[in-house]
């Protein structure tokens, strides 16, 4: 940061992030409302990912800018603010849940789990029950798949965040939808069978 | 891309309140204002490098008295002596320290 360049070599004055993280080390706190207004929609939409509750996604979010804050003086400007923030972030929603949010489990989730001919309204909510079923994950596995389908994450950047190399984010991406199929194959059967009952 | 990818991709995006980032920047200077006051790392390292140098000094000043006419003075009129030249001995260092701790301060 204290080059003022960037790691492909631009200069930090270009990037706005850069120019707000200099100057609030340099003790202009104001310059990290630039910094939330830029990064706030990013920041609570993957909280929200993580716990699907409103109100618990602006507290993890704000706290999670609260350490961001704390955490600016040792960003580096090799990596990209993008992937240093998020990273934060991540850090801070784990904590966050683990202290707060009782995670859901597959037996709480009603939802009509077979594609087949469903209204759209129960297609809407077939797709909202999948999303919290990836919540019911093991952390490995839920962790790689929220942050890739999360706003145009690649696989590199996903790898970069998760700092494990992308063999491995690959590898859990693939037995984390293998175990989100086998559990909505499970309710697909669960519920055709209570149909016959 | 299957069935599966396609929902986990069009996921709903929620947007923030219109008071979050007031209340994010709120709790950002209540950290600032409440941070303790940083560590007087300057003022550390001075008064380590002056007890460092009076040590010196006090070894140095030591290692040239002649011990063995000192062990026959303080034999000779032991225990009294022993325990005053203590006291006195304490009593001279613990000025001393407070002399350098004030002109130290004086010079901060």
């Amino acid at each position: 940061v204290e080059s003022g360049r960037t790691a492909d070599g631009s200069h930090a004055a270009e990037d706005p992030d850069l120019a707000d993280v200099r100057r609030v080390i340099a003790g202009d706190v104001e310059a990290f409302s630039g910094i939330v207004a830029r990064w706030q929609t990013r920041l609570l939409n993957l909280a929200w990912r993580f716990c699907r509750d409103r109100t618990m996604a602006e507290d993890m979010a704000q706290e999670a800018f609260v350490r961001a804050f704390r955490a600016l003086p040792t960003f580096r400007a090799e990596a990209t603010f993008s992937t240093w923030l998020t990273a934060v972030a991540l850090n801070s929603y784990r904590s966050a849940l683990r202290e707060r949010v009782p995670l859901p489990s597959v037996s709480d989730l009603t939802f009509e789990a077979n594609p087949d001919a469903l209204t759209e309204l129960e297609a809407t909510e077939r797709a909202s029950g999948i999303r919290q079923m990836v919540l019911t994950l093991p952390r490995r596995y839920r962790e790689p798949l929220v942050l890739f389908y999360f706003q145009e994450m690649n696989l590199a950047e996903t790898a970069r965040v998760l700092g494990m190399p992308e063999g491995t984010v690959k590898a859990r991406l693939h037995r984390g939808r293998q175990l989100l199929k086998r559990r909505l194959d499970a309710m697909s059967s669960r519920d055709a069978a209570t149909r016959k009952d | 891309m299957d069935d599966l990818d396609r929902i986990l991709q069009d996921d709903t995006t929620i947007a923030p309140s219109p008071r979050f980032a007031a209340s994010v920047m709120a709790e950002v200077r209540a950290v600032v204002r409440d941070a303790p006051p940083e560590f007087p790392w300057r003022l550390f390292v001075l008064r380590l490098a002056w007890s460092g140098a009076v040590a010196a000094a006090g070894a140095a000043l030591v290692s040239q008295v002649d011990m063995s006419a000192l062990q026959s003075v303080t034999l000779a009129s032991a225990p009294v002596t022993a325990g005053l030249a203590y006291a006195t001995g304490a009593v001279f260092a613990t000025f001393i320290l407070l002399r350098v701790q004030r002109l130290l301060g004086e010079q901060e």
